[in-house]
């Protein structure tokens, strides 16, 4: 119930923001995008070597790339990788996240020490090297790239959970819960996880587009995604050998990125400006 | 302060031990292990056997994992499994490059992101505010490698200006700055952006409290008010957080790195991966994770330097 009130209080006030608005009409623009992108091409990998690097035209509206596939099936194909790991990573690191922050930030003593020194310990690694360092001893393809982000991923979101859940702990309606004597367990799922919810629906936006940005530097330098899976990241480093002839190319999948990552934060921005008054405009 | 520096250096080393332990094991933990993974899926098992037997990869793994803090301690990184080259040398080599582009990209970040967030927070919820937001919001939209890849395209393909690739003689400092230029403004652009809206924020903060309102109220020009109370009071966590930013910065610098084939650590890291060069990868990643630490503690330091109610 209060998640929900929560939520819809959400919604009302994002309707007001402006630029939060757009960034959510985007995203959900791409993410229809995607969603058809069957109807849109069949096949992302069907080749055509007669037709080697056209610029974009009607009929490619990217152009084609070195074996005559069509780029904007590609790109397109691309959204549905892009937005699968993007929010797939963050769900899972959303779910470990959450569950270590409040349990760390509840019980404290100790077992809350522990947590904080490693999740520092991995805060202070670039995401994209805990990224690398989690494929290497994996491998690459898709299922290992959204496990190693969602792993990069857990430390930040048990560190703001925590804070979070400290902060409500000394709130007087969990005081009140304890004092008629509730379990540990009903007071945590019935009264900090509603609470924590509205902050991380908050990051988690800003996360989606962290890791799109991840999984698409991954794919970049060839350890993510393995061809020919479009992934926007591997598009533009088989383009960059062909820039003098074909720029349309890694220009058509670095735009499809820029766009994504910037709505999604467009939203994480509105949604920051809302939950913190003091920089409210 | 002189417990706190203490404290301090007593859990950075804490760590480094945790990270180095960590990726010593971890890497120890792959499928099959370093000496198949090398080989391929084709190699016999005699080959693999006789693989580990020359990388000592067959003895009790606390034995290899004593020995291997020992020689770290020494400083020394071992030799790269591939190439056979001592990876301290390689590392040696790679470091300035690295080291050039992340000071660039730090330098353009403070240059221009500082004034910039200063700007929009003090003409708040004006055109410049929104237009410096939007700005600062693309930046952090712009994955770093393509920003380079356009850089390249423009730059050195199209009007060939910069070198698009290398990262020049290092001896020679007019084809050192030459090669920094395109890098060091991609990484930059990522710096420009985080740094503005933290000045942006804190500045906005320091705005609300009470000494600027006193500041003003006994009439000081705005001008007074903005440099000499605000900034100078805003700069403390903008201090912290350019230390934060450098493990970002890092993680940049790695992108920008590949995309401009500069021989940096990033580039070395990334080439140790490719190669399956696991001696090669865990010594460029320990030096690269110590790198980040030492900078994260020295910044915690500074800080408590600069503000002593962090001493505690």
């Amino acid at each position: 119930m209060e998640t929900q009130a929560q939520i819809g209080r959400l919604f009302r006030v994002l309707r007001k923001n402006r630029i939060s608005f757009i960034g959510i009409i985007l995203a959900f623009l791409i993410t229809a995008i995607a969603m058809i992108a069957p109807l849109i091409s069949d096949n992302p990998n069907e080749q055509h070597v007669l037709r080697q690097y056209e610029p974009p035209s009607l009929s490619h509206l990217f152009g084609t790339d070195e074996y005559g596939r069509d780029v904007f099936a590609r790109v397109v194909w691309g959204a549905r990788i892009s937005l699968l790991v993007g929010v797939l990573s963050v769900f899972l690191a959303l779910v470990f996240g959450v569950a270590i922050g409040v349990i760390g930030g509840y019980k404290g003593g100790v077992i809350d020490e522990i947590i904080l020194r490693v999740v520092d310990i991995f805060m202070s690694f670039p995401i994209l090297v805990l990224g690398l360092f989690v494929l290497a001893v994996m491998g690459s393809g898709i299922s290992r790239v959204i496990m190693a982000i969602a792993l990069a991923m857990t430390p930040r979101v048990a560190r703001l959970v925590r804070g979070t859940t400290l902060s409500l702990k000394e709130m007087q309606f969990i005081q009140a819960a304890r004092a008629i004597g509730q379990r540990d367990s009903k007071i945590i799922f019935f009264h900090i996880l509603p609470n924590v919810v509205g902050d991380v629906i908050v990051m988690g936006a800003l996360w989606v587009g962290t890791a799109i940005l991840v999984e698409s530097s991954l794919s970049f330098v060839g350890l993510g995604i393995s061809p020919p899976t479009p992934s926007w990241g591997a598009i533009i480093r088989d383009g960059l050998d062909h820039l003098r002839n074909a720029p349309h190319i890694p220009i058509s999948a670095g735009l499809a990125i820029f766009v994504t990552v910037f709505s999604f934060n467009l939203v994480a921005d509105g949604l920051r400006d809302i939950s913190d008054p003091k920089l409210r405009g | 302060m002189p417990t706190y520096i203490f404290k301090k250096f007593f859990l950075l080393l804490f760590t480094m031990w945790f990270v180095v332990t960590l990726i010593f094991f971890v890497l120890r933990s792959v499928p099959g292990g370093p000496a198949y993974t090398a080989l391929g899926p084709y190699a016999t098992r005699e080959a693999v056997k006789e693989l580990e037997r020359k990388w000592g990869l067959d003895k009790p793994i606390m034995t290899q994992y004593s020995s291997f803090l020992r020689k770290l301690f020494r400083g020394d990184l071992g030799e790269s499994y591939i190439s056979g080259i001592p990876i301290s040398r390689q590392i040696r080599e790679t470091l300035p490059y690295t080291l050039d582009l992340t000071f660039a990209g730090m330098l353009i970040g403070i240059i221009f992101g500082v004034p910039l967030g200063l700007l929009t927070a003090v003409k708040r919820n004006s055109t410049i505010d929104y237009g410096g937001r939007v700005f600062s919001l693309c930046g952090l939209s712009f994955p770093e490698f393509f920003l380079g890849v356009l850089l390249i395209f423009l730059f050195s393909v199209k009007w060939k200006i910069f070198p698009a690739m290398g990262g020049g003689d290092l001896d020679n400092l007019g084809s050192r700055l030459l090669n920094i230029v395109l890098p060091g403004c991609t990484l930059g652009m990522v710096m420009i952006s985080f740094i503005s809206r933290m000045t942006r924020s804190s500045v906005l903060n320091v705005l609300q409290e009470n000494y600027i309102r006193a500041a003003r109220a006994k009439g000081l020009t705005e001008f007074l008010v903005i440099f000499k109370h605000a900034l100078r009071n805003a700069s403390i966590p903008i201090t912290t957080v350019v230390g934060i930013y450098f493990s970002i910065l890092m993680g940049g610098a790695i992108m920008t790195e590949v995309v401009f084939t500069r021989p940096g650590l990033g580039k070395l890291m990334i080439f140790a991966l490719k190669d399956r060069d696991y001696m090669l990868l865990q010594s460029s990643l320990i030096v690269f994770t110590g790198f980040v630490f030492v900078i994260n503690a020295l910044t915690d330091v500074l800080y408590a330097f600069i503000d002593p109610r962090i001493r505690r």
